[in-house]
């Protein structure tokens, strides 16, 4: 298990872009949480949104993104990376080491954290692009692996290979199709 | 009233606090809490100044020294984990007398307003089960754990906070939620 020790240091060092280019602070901890106890939720605050950190396991699963001034419930970045891995959301929950968990939150949920963050400084277009992902996910899921094929198609054709940049070949195909 | 060993500038705002609460016709009655050095009984470690103020308490604990006490509190090198076992078990210690023993179906809220690294000061309400408020009276073992908490969690954060909340919901299964206030 955990302690909280472990908890705080890890979330201020794997995402200290949050303080160091949002402006986040750290406002708040219930060191137990979930079924057994075993998870913890801690929050962040900046001055357009809350993120909130969660977890019923001890390892971090969720981050809640709540535009201030809006007062419907928050969604989760593992939402977002659920909408992007589709039916292999298990390899974001598979690694049982604090370290894993947070790259592979890197690695599928970063890109989707950073777009809300801006997107909620307007709590309007963060809403209408909250509406688009779902409806996205509920149509045509995107896997992992279709990420890593076309990550490996725009390299092979040595063009931009980024996440962001498959994710965007891709919802557009998802649109055409 | 005379100075109980307080540090002069403390007795010296402290004073006036209360000159302006009477003069607001508020009602204010003092109490002292030395906690000495089992090793030295001449030795005074800290000073709970318990201030009622028109029925509830707010209790103002001043540190001779920082850190100084933590081998008599007994919190002398502990982690934030065990600091924040320790929190709800002081917490309990004076909240489990009107809510009962391991129940979680009373609010509790406490506050901790930080004055300078060596005082804060501590006030909070229990609301019973019956909807009753009830104030709570801290001691300086509270301050200790939660001055801890407040210096362990700011090291790690990098950040400076004035206050910090502990509380308690119903809805949250009896469990603690702690709140940072920015400096």
């Amino acid at each position: 298990m955990m302690t909280v020790d472990d908890i705080l240091v890890g979330i201020r060092k794997s995402f200290s872009f949050l303080w160091e280019e949002y402006g986040f602070k750290f406002v708040g901890l219930m060191p137990k949480s979930g079924y057994h106890d075993y998870g913890y939720f801690a929050q962040l605050e900046n001055d357009w949104c809350k993120l909130a950190f969660q977890s019923e396991s001890g390892y971090l699963e969720d981050i809640c993104i709540v535009p201030k001034g809006v007062s419907s419930a928050g969604e989760f970045v593992s939402r977002w990376a659920l909408l992007s891995t589709g039916v292999e959301r298990k390899r974001l929950q598979v690694p049982y080491t604090a370290e894993n968990v947070l790259n592979n939150f890197d690695e599928f949920a970063r890109p989707y954290l950073l777009e809300m963050l801006e997107l909620a400084k307007t709590p309007v277009l963060f809403e209408k692009r909250l509406k688009e992902l779902e409806e996205a996910a509920g149509s045509n899921p995107i896997t992992i692996e279709i990420v890593r094929a076309e990550r490996a198609r725009l390299h092979a054709l040595e063009l931009d290979s980024s996440l962001g940049a498959a994710m965007a070949h891709l919802r557009k195909r998802a649109k055409h199709e | 009233m005379n100075n109980p060993g307080l540090k002069e500038e403390i007795w010296t705002d402290l004073r006036q606090k209360w000159a302006g609460l009477v003069a607001e016709e508020h009602t204010v009655k003092v109490e002292f809490n030395i906690l000495k050095d089992p090793k030295d009984e001449t030795r005074d470690l800290a000073i709970d100044v318990a201030q009622n103020i028109d029925g509830e308490w707010v209790v103002q604990t001043v540190q001779r020294q920082a850190q100084e006490a933590y081998p008599v509190i007994g919190i002398g090198g502990l982690g934030l984990d065990q600091l924040i076992t320790l929190a709800g078990q002081v917490v309990n210690s004076v909240t489990e007398p009107v809510t009962g023993q391991g129940t979680c179906d009373d609010e509790m809220h406490l506050f901790m307003k930080r004055n300078s690294p060596e005082t804060s000061e501590i006030y909070g309400y229990i609301i019973s089960k019956t909807g009753e408020k009830v104030g709570v009276r801290a001691n300086y073992q509270h301050y200790y754990v939660l001055n801890e908490i407040l210096e362990q969690t700011s090291k790690i954060m990098k950040e400076e906070y004035s206050e910090i909340q502990l509380h308690r919901n119903k809805d949250d299964f009896g469990r603690l939620y702690f709140r940072f206030i920015p400096a």
